[in-house]
């Protein structure tokens, strides 16, 4: 888990005055179900697009498997999977046709698999791709990114518009066939995707605020309710491990990013109130994400 | 190359888009069948437009099924490498239009009964006349195809394009300046000249258009493409309207004669320019339109209408004139092709005062123009000169015979060619396929009827231009029964020379102002004065279901005699002898068809048939038995008559009429007079003082040492009533060349009637009252005459031996319009034949006259 299967370095996008990407330093290893998080408009798919070759930044750096992004060919889209949820297919096409086209494209295509694939998803090969719901759209799209065991899977937004059941046998379909896959994975639907990713990133306005495995970043995020001995203001500065700080009378809340234990926790709080009572929460990727976004929110309005 | 990827990217479009696929396969195909059996009415007129619809369509649709500019086409993550992406895209055209195209001709070729070689050819190689502005269509369209994502978008864009591009600058378009070469149907193209503006219109745009994929496949520079379309689009502009404003004509013709050069240019040096009218034909612009006799000479000049630019911009006071120009010791057989002409005015210096390009266009060297009033204000009152200046190609055949029987033929250096009847049978179509290469011309005529000949627009490009295209050629000879029709002409025309020249002119219309003064409102022509008092009775026979033939009764009495013409003339060129002849004879003179004001039909022009309306004639005016006089070609309807019908023919009196004339392209001796008298510089044309009246043409004619002919036999060939046509043949070629055509070797041993031959020797035309200087004329006029003497000779050997009881009379000194150069004298030799032959037909010897000789003995 050590090897970057995928490294940016200080790339940036922009369409003419909006700047859709800046900065952006990402680095997805091997093995990993790494989560591209962020709001709408959070410069997510332009990300996406601009790992793939779609899109070329104007400036930074991107390595994809071991290539420069703008050099990827063929031989390097064969080890890559992309699924978009805008994505064009050949709608006049039924399904086995798109699959004996792909099949051709694809020195490593798994017939088995596809068979299997199809089979799990119940996907119906003979109909047409134009009359196809939107969730087997993204089913067929899966299978033929799944098909040839690709070593990178790009994810923009998979899940997005589909219903819960469709949205676990996707899940559970991913899971089960793309255990040696690293796999890059864009979304708003932090729920669904809390389950099965190792780590995460979070963008907004076109910036990372953080990336990390996840369990560290759980790790670290606690909601933190206090009770103050006396009504006191918030310090200032604000630490700047606090997100979301708010004193209401007698209690204090804030999120903190820096959780090791209780202990430390209860020094660092009575370090500005004196004796206090503390209670702390495990928060969930979704809570994090939404204290990030609205500290940010907050800041930038500062 | 991965074939592989790119069949399975084929496969997939040809499969996602099957219906739109099948639709343009089809519609490619059925066009084949459609044009080639002509199924359709009108087809030829919309399927362009259909056709280049469907094919943009199909082009679009199948790039944008993997649009490069798109941000989510599933191919852009996908392995599949550009170059096999490209070719996939560019052989789905190939595959919905040029393939089923393509079989559709080798099948309907086949089934037409082209060999298979011919039908391969004919299917494989591109065919550029169905398509002349492909070219100029797909760099744009494969550049919008790679710039948009949807369909709507590409056609929208591409008729915006096409707005801009031709709609647009039209009102900017002017017909070009008199020193530039217009693009268009009247110049560059009618002239065969397009190719020097299509060509780099057609390489430039696909070369940006290769950039324009480099640019969107390997670099992904949607925005740059985009440019390139709109660049491209202002290069074709630029190309294609170009020469319009810019192309100096002469730069032009050194450009063509530098690219599509000469192999051994043709020794042209001879060749030279003639006004075949002193003053040329001109009017008011206010009456030239309908003023009737000057319409008359605007369409015997072979010229379309005015333009309405012409007739509207310079207005009523401006003069509309034709030159009527043509070209002299052109090679045998060879062609002009006018290429460009111009017109300036000059008024003592270098540099013209007006200069005029010309306002309605012909296939000759004929052309009519204006000169605007304002230009005439600055020409008024000035010493001034007019200088025609011409650029022609000189086209030199390659013939060849095909064989009407509606079958293919390989033509070796041609091609393949075909020509049948058409089920009306009033036309002979004419097919020929040509690949690879073609000639600068294709035509087809009537074997030996110049007249007939049905020609395809002029190409001058040079091969290298060709040699991926095939040409399918159609042309209509029209008229067949004209001629015998079991084999037809085909003609490739070869470029063999560029020949530059110009004539100059006195004054403004041809000769001085004295001479040709300016046409005014009121008319100014001189009116003539002509008048036909021969005493004769016209009257018209129908000899045939709409053939009327004129028939001229001088009265008389006695045995009768009925004179033929020779080919050109008419009845009235007996104007004169006949009234003489009527003193004792009953005299009836007729034209025959093709001819003079007998009907002009398309058909019945063998000897057979033309010696059959003699017999009608003959019924009609009740000459149960008649002496039959013919001067020249009549000689052809006096041997057959006299062979078939002896007993309606008391004797037969050839004037210079006993020839062999057929098959003169088999006899050497005629082929070199041919080529020699193509040297001899034509009488002058005839002056308008000449053409006042009879008294004034007579002395005119006497003092040019020219026979004189009698003055009906003048308005009825010469037009000399007709203001504008005054002094020119009125000949119908086509009739005229048919009655040649049809001609046999006579069979004089038939002839069982007298029969009286009088030979014009030594005709004085022949030697010299012209330019005695000239060394070289000399000699020519010299040969000439020993060949024509040589000729005669044979000629007259073979009447004396081969005619029983044939007299032959030499008159020498005698012109070969021996009727009026020696009117006495064939006078009495037919007073004395006929004398003869009454009473040795009556045996009476002794009678009265009978006894007496001929005022002159026959010569034996």
């Amino acid at each position: 888990m050590s090897e970057t299967v995928l490294e940016t370095r200080g790339v940036a996008k922009r369409f003419g005055r909006f700047e859709a990407v800046e900065d952006l330093d990402l680095r997805v290893p091997e093995g990993s179900v790494f989560a591209l998080i962020g709001p709408n408009g959070a410069g997510k798919t332009t990300t996406l697009r601009l790992l793939m070759n779609i899109l070329r930044p104007d400036r930074g750096e991107i390595r994809v498997l071991g290539t420069a992004s703008q050099r990827l060919g063929p031989r390097d889209f064969e080890r890559i999977g992309y699924v978009s949820e805008s994505q064009k297919l050949p709608e006049g096409l039924t399904l086995a046709q798109y699959f004996d086209y792909l099949r051709i494209l694809y020195p490593a295509w798994d017939r088995e698999l596809e068979r299997a694939l199809c089979a799990q998803f119940e996907l119906p090969p003979a109909r047409r791709i134009r009359h196809l719901s939107h969730g087997m759209r993204m089913k067929a799209l899966l299978v033929a990114a799944l098909a040839y065991r690709p070593k990178l899977l790009v994810l923009d937004e998979p899940l997005s518009g589909l219903d819960t059941l469709v949205r676990d046998e996707v899940v559970n379909g991913l899971l089960q066939q793309a255990a040696d896959t690293t796999i890059l994975i864009s979304s708003h639907e932090l729920a669904e995707i809390e389950s099965f990713t190792t780590h995460v990133a979070f963008m907004q306005n076109g910036r990372l605020l953080l990336q990390e495995a996840i369990e560290s970043l759980q790790a670290r995020f606690r909601e933190v309710s206090v009770t103050l001995s006396a009504v006191r203001e918030l310090p200032q500065p604000r630490p700047a491990s606090w997100l979301l700080p708010e004193i209401e009378g007698h209690r204090l809340r804030f999120i903190t990013t820096d959780y090791a234990d209780e202990a430390a926790l209860f020094r660092q709080v009575a370090q500005h109130f004196g004796a206090v009572r503390l209670e702390s929460e495990p928060m969930s990727l979704r809570a994090i994400a939404n204290s990030l976004m609205q500290q940010r929110k907050r800041d930038l309005q500062r | 190359m991965n074939l592989r990827i790119v069949g399975a990217i084929l496969r997939k479009d040809l499969l996602g888009l099957y219906p739109l696929a099948l639709l343009t396969a089809l519609l490619f195909a059925a066009d084949v069948f459609i044009l080639r059996w002509e199924l359709v009415p009108l087809w030829a007129q919309f399927r362009p437009l259909l056709l280049v619809v469907t094919g943009a369509l199909a082009t679009l649709a199948v790039f944008q099924l993997d649009a490069p500019v798109s941000l989510v086409d599933d191919w852009l993550c996908r392995p599949v490498p550009r170059r096999e992406l490209v070719v996939a895209k560019l052989a789905f055209p190939f595959a919905v239009i040029y393939l089923p195209a393509a079989v559709a001709t080798l099948i309907a070729d086949l089934c037409l009964g082209a060999s298979l070689a011919e039908s391969l050819q004919d299917a494989v190689l591109l065919r550029d006349e169905y398509f002349p502005y492909a070219p100029l269509v797909i760099p744009l369209l494969l550049l919008t195809a790679i710039v948009t994502r949807t369909l709507v978008q590409g056609m929208g864009l591409l008729i915006a394009l096409f707005a801009c591009m031709f709609v647009i600058p039209t009102p900017f378009v002017h017909a070009p300046d008199p020193s530039t070469l217009a693009f268009g149907d009247e110049a560059l193209l009618g002239a065969g000249l397009g190719w020097l503006s299509l060509a780099p219109a057609k390489v430039v745009p696909l070369l940006l258009a290769a950039l324009g994929f480099w640019l969107v496949y390997a670099g992904r520079r949607i925005l740059l493409a985009r440019a390139l379309l709109v660049l491209t689009a202002g290069v074709m502009v630029f190309l294609f309207l170009l020469p319009m404003w810019l192309l100096p004509w002469q730069g032009v013709m050194a450009a063509q004669a530098r690219l599509n050069p000469v192999e051994a240019p043709a020794d042209v040096e001879p060749v030279y320019l003639r006004q075949t009218r002193t003053c040329f034909p001109a009017t008011r612009l206010a009456e030239a339109a309908r003023d009737p006799a000057f319409t008359a000479a605007r369409e015997a000049s072979g010229l379309r209408m005015w333009s309405n630019e012409d007739l509207s911009d310079t207005g009523p006071d401006s003069i509309a004139f034709i030159t009527p120009v043509e070209p002299r010791r052109v090679p045998v057989d060879w062609r002009v092709k006018l290429d460009y002409v111009r017109a300036d005015y000059f008024a003592g210096q270098a540099t013209p005062v007006v200069s005029l390009r010309p306002a309605a266009y012909a296939q000759g060297l004929s052309q009519a123009w204006v000169l605007p009033a304002s230009a005439l204000d600055k020409l008024r009152g000035r010493q001034t000169s007019l200088k025609l200046s011409y650029s022609f190609t000189l086209l030199a055949p390659r013939n060849y015979s095909l064989r009407v029987d509606g079958r293919h033929h390989a033509l070796p250096g041609l091609g393949y060619c075909s020509a049948g009847l058409n089920a009306s049978f009033d036309h002979i179509d004419v097919e020929c396929l040509s690949a690879f290469r073609r000639p600068a011309q294709l035509s087809a005529q009537l074997d030996d009827i110049a007249a007939s000949r049905a020609a395809a627009p002029p190409d001058l490009s040079p091969a290298w231009t060709q040699w991926l295209f095939s040409q399918r050629v159609k042309l209509a000879i029209h008229s067949p029964r004209l001629a015998q029709h079991d084999t037809v002409t085909v003609t490739a025309w070869d470029v063999a020379a560029y020949v530059d020249r110009s004539l100059t002119l006195p004054g403004l219309l041809g000769a001085d102002s004295a001479t040709c003064g300016l046409p005014t409102s009121d008319g100014n022509f001189l009116a003539s004065r002509w008048r036909d008092a021969a005493p004769h009775e016209p009257a018209s026979v129908k000899v045939e279901e709409g053939v009327q033939l004129e028939v001229l009764d001088f009265g008389g009495t006695g045995s009768p005699l009925l004179l033929l013409p020779g080919l050109g003339a008419t009845a009235h060129s007996y104007d004169e002898l006949a009234p003489l002849l009527a003193r004792h004879h009953r005299v009836v003179a007729m034209t025959r068809r093709g001819g003079g004001y007998s009907s002009k039909p398309d058909f019945g022009y063998d000897t057979p048939r033309l010696a059959q309306d003699v017999l009608a004639v003959m019924d009609a005016m009740e000459l149960r038995k008649a002496v039959l006089v013919g001067h020249s070609i009549a000689g052809e309807e006096l041997t057959w008559l006299g062979g078939h019908h002896p007993q309606r023919f008391d004797g037969l009196v050839y004037l210079d009429a006993a020839y062999d004339r057929s098959n003169p392209r088999a006899n050497p001796t005629l082929a070199r007079l041919r080529e020699l008298n193509n040297r001899v510089p034509p009488a002058p044309p005839v002056p308008p003082r000449a053409l006042l009246n009879y008294e004034s043409m007579t002395r005119w004619l006497e003092q040019s040492d020219r026979v004189r002919l009698p003055e009906g036999e003048l308005i009825a060939t010469w037009q000399v009533d007709k203001p504008f046509l005054g002094g020119t043949p009125s000949v119908d070629a086509r009739t005229q060349q048919a009655i040649q055509a049809a001609i046999q070797p006579p069979d004089y041993g038939a002839v069982k009637i007298p029969a009286l031959a009088i030979y014009a020797i030594d005709d004085p035309d022949l030697r010299s009252s012209r330019d005695v200087n000239d060394a070289e004329l000399m000699a020519t006029l010299a040969e000439i005459r020993r060949l024509r003497d040589e000729l005669q000779r044979q000629n007259i050997e073979r009447f004396r031996t081969e005619v029983r009881g044939g007299e032959v009379l030499e008159l020498q000194n005698a012109r070969h319009y021996i009727v009026q150069s020696n009117t006495q004298e064939v006078f009495a030799a037919i007073e004395a034949f006929v004398t003869r032959i009454s009473c040795a037909a009556t045996g009476t010897t002794g009678a009265a006259g009978c006894t007496s000789p001929p005022s002159r003995p026959p010569h034996h």
